[in-house]
Order: structure tokens, then sequence, then C-alpha cells
């Protein structure tokens, strides 16, 4: 492989980068292999002894900023003319009714879900909560019940210490379904982020 | 070793030695080879990473009809290399720890 034939091959695995990082990177190599050649390695030699070009540019790539990675991804490096930006903000504008209510609509039914997910969450508790609220309740009537009728005092108690058991006995699956709901709401939040960006063989 | 590691060292040997004198990137490569494993594809992002956060800056130098891009160490870089020293300080103490358990054991 020649001296040009490496460059343009790192040249197009680079090309989805900005105009800038690319000629950084072509002049480094550029650099590393002239000097090869004066230290006394042939053309051949010089261009040779690196990994091949595409694992050099995937590395070069993975080590930018991610920012700049997702841009150079989602948008194409050929800025858009000046004529073409005004054309693009004037259907912006004029689609406006049209759009604008889609994404509304789409906002508002990702909100429900989340909302439902949660709802389900409190449900869950609040019931857990209320079946201890009453066991403890029952206790503390039953300690108005004793001067009255013992018999029935002591069934509140019991029955109190029985509904407090149950709560602390479900409270714990409750947590662990709240943890399922949770991670559920994760992935759902990720699914969305994934329609966004096209993620390719980077990693 | 360790990659994150590496990463590190490696940054700090560059800077290192860098504060000798400027250089440039075939240099750095060969100075540093005979001390650790880097080849010029490491040292390349190693040095972008550096300029970035301002520890290095860089000039271009003619040189037999091209340009080679030299470069220098910042009042950062310098004061990153005496981080690297100070931290490592702590690592040495518990290597030398470590290694005494270890020679005790085999006892």
């Amino acid at each position: 492989m020649t001296k040009c034939e490496f460059l343009e091959a790192l040249r197009n695995a680079l090309s989805q980068l900005p105009q800038s990082e690319i000629e950084k990177s072509v002049a480094y190599y550029e650099e590393i292999i002239d000097d090869r050649i004066e230290e006394g390695m042939t053309e051949e030699e010089a261009a040779a002894g690196f990994e091949d070009a595409g694992a050099i540019a995937k590395q070069i790539m993975l080590d930018l900023p991610l920012g700049v990675l997702v841009k150079s991804k989602v948008r194409p490096q050929k800025s858009p003319s000046d004529g073409v930006k005004w054309l693009i903000t004037a259907l912006l504008i004029l689609g406006f009714p049209v759009w604008f209510p889609i994404v509304l609509a789409i906002a508002v039914v990702i909100l429900s879900v989340y909302i439902v997910i949660w709802s389900v969450i409190a449900v869950l508790f609040v019931t857990v909560l209320s079946i201890g609220i009453s066991g403890i309740a029952c206790v503390i009537a039953s300690l108005f019940a004793f001067p009255l009728n013992i018999l029935t005092a002591f069934a509140a108690v019991g029955g109190g210490l029985v509904l407090v058991g149950l709560a602390i006995f479900a409270f714990f699956p409750a947590k662990h379904a709240a943890k399922g709901l949770i991670w559920l709401t994760g992935r759902f939040a990720r699914g969305i982020k994934s329609l966004f960006i096209r993620r390719e063989s980077v990693i | 070793m360790d990659a994150q590691l590496k990463r590190g060292l490696l940054e700090a040997c560059v800077l290192s030695v860098l504060s000798q004198s400027d250089s440039y990137g075939y240099k750095i490569v060969k100075d540093l080879s005979g001390l650790v494993e880097i080849s010029e594809s490491t040292l390349y992002p190693i040095l972008k990473r550096l300029e970035v956060s301002e520890c290095l800056t860089v000039y271009a130098v003619e040189h037999n009809g091209r340009l080679r891009k030299f470069y220098s160490i910042t009042e950062k870089g310098r004061s990153a290399i005496s981080d690297f020293l100070e931290n490592w300080k702590d690592v040495i103490t518990v290597y030398d720890f470590i290694r005494e358990g270890w020679q005790n054991d085999k006892m």
C-alpha cells in the first residue's frame, strides 16, 4: 500500500466526521509515515506498519466526545446552504398547525404511559399503607373497648395485629413490583431515545 | 495492563517527555517505546486529549519541505505531572504493603 492509498483509506473511513477532524488525523499519520521514510523505511513498510485504516478510524471516532459523534451521524456533514435553510424554516412555520398537534399528541401519550405506571405503583403502596393503618386503628380502638367489653377488645387487638402483619408482609412484594414497574419506565424511555439515535457499529 | 490505567500512565509519560523538551509525534513514540508499549495510533488520541485539556500546545515547524507538528508542555501540563506524582505516592505505599504481605505469606 502506498502512502496515498493508506491516507485515502483513512480519509474515507473518517468521512462522517467534520472536515477539520479528518484533516488533523490525516496530517498526523502523514507526518508519521514521512518520518518513518526519513528514518530509512520504504514507503510500503511505512504505510503498512499500522492497524488497518478502518480500525484506526474507529478508534479516533470512539475517542471523540459523544456530542460530536451524534451530531455527525444525525446531521449530514454538508451544511445546508442558506437557501435551503430558509426553505426549511418556512416549511416548519407554515406546517405548524399540522405537525404541532401530532407532536403534542405523541408527547401526551408518552406522558400518560408514565402516569399510568406511576399510578399503579402509588396504588400498590397506598393499599399496603391503608391495611397497616386500619390495623393500627383497630388496636387503638380496642384500647377504648377494654373498659366496655373485654372480648370485643381482644378481638379488636387480634384483628388489628393481623392487619398490621399483613401490611408488613405485603410491603415487600409491593416494593418488588414497584421496582419492576420503574425498570419498565426505563426501558420505555430508552426505546424512545433509540428512535432518534441511529446507532451503528461504532461500539 | 488495564486500559484505563494505561491511558493515565501514558498521558503522564507523554507530558514528562515534553517537560524535557518540545517534541513531535514520531519522536515521542521512539522515546517512550523502550519504557511502555505505545504505538503512533495509541499516541494520537492521547495528544488530542492533552491538547483539549490544555496541558500542551501545538505549533508547526518546517522540516524538509513539509510541516512537522511540535508539541509543547504548558503550566497546566506541568501541574498535571505533579498531581500524578502526588497521587501515585499512595499507590506505591499500597504496593509496598502488599508486596511485604506477599513475601511474608511465602514464608
